[in-house]
């Protein structure tokens, strides 16, 4: 009977590697990188965002056991997104604040270009989306791993990233203690994010009309502190089991500043009493706190010689109603020395956090008395993130390690979800009568990556 | 009196001996500074005897004898004793128990003098209980063998001190030279005269000539049973047991040579090729190394 172990040579290789060090043996000196370079696109269905992202990774170790991490991120993000409006059977008609505000001062070259955006209008039955939406995002984050005495190890980074309206700066600090032979590991981390947005056409007020766009100011501020406690515990050759509890805190402007609701008097759209164009949409508003836990549970089991699986449960709740479920799956199958498959499921679902709303009922929630418009409640949002549905992800990814340190491979991912909102009643025959109030998001991504040493 | 060390100059190159790990070691360094080749075969001299004592079954003031002594307590080894047990249980995962070092309690029941005489089944069976990896807790540097159990690391120790002595002879001195304990050597090369070292694959078996192979870089070990084994019925069972059964392996070779970038890894692939029985040259052709049979 032969081993059924094919890996048998390169096993040895390494193991004597281990035993009497690098004598003779390729290895890598100290001072080179290893690049991991991958580009992502994505693509979500209906002309929503395309996404193309190219990330670039760097890292340098050095004989201490200390290593720099360096890794560059640009997004270029097109495409068109849910305004938040929701879907009626007649047209509508929306002049968009943050188009409008850029082209005021417009040349005309930029006018002929962006003319069309200032106002668009959504056709009977059509989920209502900004076609407007265009942004670029570049990301700089840094890290730098030191080992210290006694099996401690400290890692320290930062982080900033900048699109058109948006720039956040974070910096972060984690240690961690080996114990019981380095089978166990305790790490305790902070991470302390700042966040400034100077939306186009400035912060609306919140609840305020969308055709009067009302602001407060032209920028605003968030703050978020993270606190993570794990613990990683190898039980036995195989397994690695590990468990990680995190809270976080965010305070300041947490609203979408270009998100709107609907506000309609039993299922029919109104006219704004202030814009005889327009029907009456409100800007959203959201709490100013969040406070989230989430708990983390994480397995790799190594099967046979080359193969793994890495089965993830994740737990999230927060104070603003939402309790997520996510369970992830990946199996790691390596036929062939130089050829791997990943086979990648995912299961997420969440409830609707307690303002989510995917319209207003004007009357309860909206109070309109002759051209004064009040909103009687004090938060809304109808954010498709912020309700409850479930989605499934399907994945498999190729990898082809041509050498130590040196790799090809190709993922694609597909993302379906699912509407689980209860319906909000509407009259029969209005206008939102037999719309959807939920669109469920379809989209894939195809990355292809590439590591080396250079 | 037996002889401690001997240098001989030779044309272009120099020659030290010594005797240790039960044969006469050999080291070929290619220097005509006499005074340079002593000063390096002491020090290999001193690093084999260190390995040899550290790591021999036959002492009892070591650590091999501690471990085999702990009656089932945990023991907290040094750095290297726990590299060679972190090595040995890789190998015995990636052989699928058959690289064992708790093996050598076997020779209580089996000896292989030549003779007819086979242990009876039970002898062999009654041992099975104290054999097995699986059954020993290794937390570096934490081992706890259960009683009763043994371990040997006389299958990889004289091959481990062939590449720790080529280490040290070449931290030191950056010429061509070979490290040969008794067939199982290591060298680098090639001679500054630009030939390769001339070494001997000794036929293991009866009446085959020398076969000289040129090697100028790499390592080489041989595993066999020429001396070692039993044969009753006309059934020749060779020194080659499987810890899984107990029993010797079936239609071995008589010996393997590989050739390997280390003697270490030379060494685990002459010996898993035995164990393999019948199929060793397959083993072989599958594991893509150059090697020498004899059946």
């Amino acid at each position: 009977m032969q081993l059924k172990d094919k890996q048998l040579g390169k096993r040895l290789a390494l193991a004597t590697t281990a035993l009497l060090g690098a004598h003779g043996q390729a290895q890598a000196a100290d001072g080179d990188w290893l690049v991991s370079s991958a580009l992502l696109y994505y693509s979500e269905s209906d002309d929503r965002v395309e996404a193309v992202e190219p990330v670039l990774n760097l890292r340098r170790e050095y004989e201490d056991g200390s290593a720099l991490n360096l890794r560059v991120v640009y997004d270029s993000l097109t495409g068109s997104s849910p305004n938040g409006a929701a879907i009626a059977n007649v047209p509508q008609t929306f002049t968009s604040a943050s188009a409008a505000d850029r082209l005021a001062d417009a040349s005309a070259e930029e006018l002929a270009e962006y003319g069309s955006r200032g106002s668009y209008t959504v056709a009977a039955g059509e989920l209502p989306l900004d076609p407007s939406f265009e942004d670029s995002r570049g990301v700089l984050s840094a890290g730098w791993t030191q080992p210290l005495s006694n099996n401690y190890t400290l890692n320290v980074g930062g982080s900033y990233s900048s699109e058109g309206d948006f720039t956040s700066m974070s910096a972060n600090a984690a240690i961690a203690k080996d114990l019981n032979n380095k089978n166990t590991t305790l790490s305790l981390g902070v991470n302390l994010e700042f966040d400034s947005i100077e939306p186009n056409g400035g912060i609306p007020v919140a609840l305020s009309t969308y055709a009067d766009h009302t602001t407060a100011g032209s920028d605003d501020t968030k703050q978020v502190v993270d606190m993570m406690f794990g613990v990683t515990q190898v039980l036995n050759r195989r397994w690695i089991t590990q468990l990680n509890l995190g809270f976080s805190q965010s305070s300041g402007y947490q609203s979408d500043p270009y998100k709107i609701l609907t506000v309609v008097d039993n299922g029919n759209l109104i006219t704004d009493p202030n814009n005889p164009d327009s029907y009456l949409y409100l800007y959203e508003n959201r709490p100013e706190d969040r406070q989230k836990l989430s708990l983390y549970w994480q397995n790799k089991v190594a099967i046979g010689s080359e193969d793994a699986v890495d089965i993830g449960y994740r737990y999230m709740t927060d104070d603003w109603g939402v309790n997520s479920h996510t369970l992830d799956l990946t199996y790691h199958w390596q036929p062939l020395e130089h050829f791997y498959l990943e086979p990648h499921l995912r299961y997420y679902t969440q409830t609707a956090a307690d303002f989510y709303e995917p319209f207003l009922n004007a009357g309860d929630e909206v109070d309109i008395s002759g051209s004064t418009v009040t909103a009687l409640v004090a938060e809304a949002s109808s954010d498709p993130r912020l309700a409850a549905f479930s989605a499934n992800t399907y994945g498999l990814k190729a990898g082809f390690p041509l050498a130590q340190d040196e790799e090809i491979s190709i993922r694609l991912e597909y993302y379906q979800q699912q509407d689980d909102n209860s319906t909000k009643a509407v009259a029969a025959g209005s206008n939102l009568d037999g719309m959807p109030q939920f669109t469920e998001l379809e989209a894939s991504w195809i990355q292809v990556g590439y590591t080396f040493r250079w | 009196m037996e002889f401690q060390l001997q240098l001989t100059q030779l044309d272009g190159f120099c020659r030290v001996n010594y005797p240790a790990m039960a044969c006469l070691c050999e080291l070929l360094i290619d220097t005509t500074d006499a005074a340079l080749a002593l000063h390096l075969g002491q020090q290999a001299q001193a690093e084999t005897r260190r390995i040899e004592q550290k790591f021999s079954r036959y002492r009892d003031d070591n650590i091999i004898a501690r471990i085999n002594q702990a009656d089932g307590q945990p023991l907290t080894l040094d750095e290297e004793t726990a590299g060679l047990i972190d090595f040995a249980t890789e190998l015995w995962d990636a052989s699928e128990g058959r690289f064992d070092i708790t093996s050598g309690l076997l020779r209580h029941a089996w000896h292989f003098d030549g003779s007819d005489q086979l242990p009876a089944e039970a002898d062999v069976e009654a041992l099975l209980p104290r054999i097995g990896w699986d059954k020993v807790r290794w937390q570096r540097p934490e081992l706890q063998l259960p009683a009763g159990m043994e371990i040997d690391l006389g299958g990889i120790g004289k091959e481990y001190a062939v590449d720790k002595v080529f280490a040290l002879l070449q931290a030191e001195f950056d010429g061509a030279l070979l490290v040969n304990f008794g067939g199982d050597l290591r060298a680098h090369g090639p001679r500054r005269d630009g030939s390769a070292w001339q070494v001997g694959v000794e036929k293991v078996s009866r009446g085959q000539t020398l076969e000289l192979l040129e090697l100028s870089h790499g390592a080489l070990a041989t595993s066999g049973d020429s001396q070692r084994y039993l044969q009753r019925n006309g059934i020749r069972y060779s020194h080659i047991l499987d810890p899984r059964s107990g029993w010797p392996v079936a239609e071995a070779p008589h010996a393997v040579t590989v050739v390997a970038p280390t003697c270490i890894q030379a060494g685990v692939f002459s010996t898993l090729a035995l164990m393999m029985g019948a199929e060793a040259e397959e083993f072989l052709d599958q594991q893509d190394v150059q090697y020498w049979s004899v059946r």
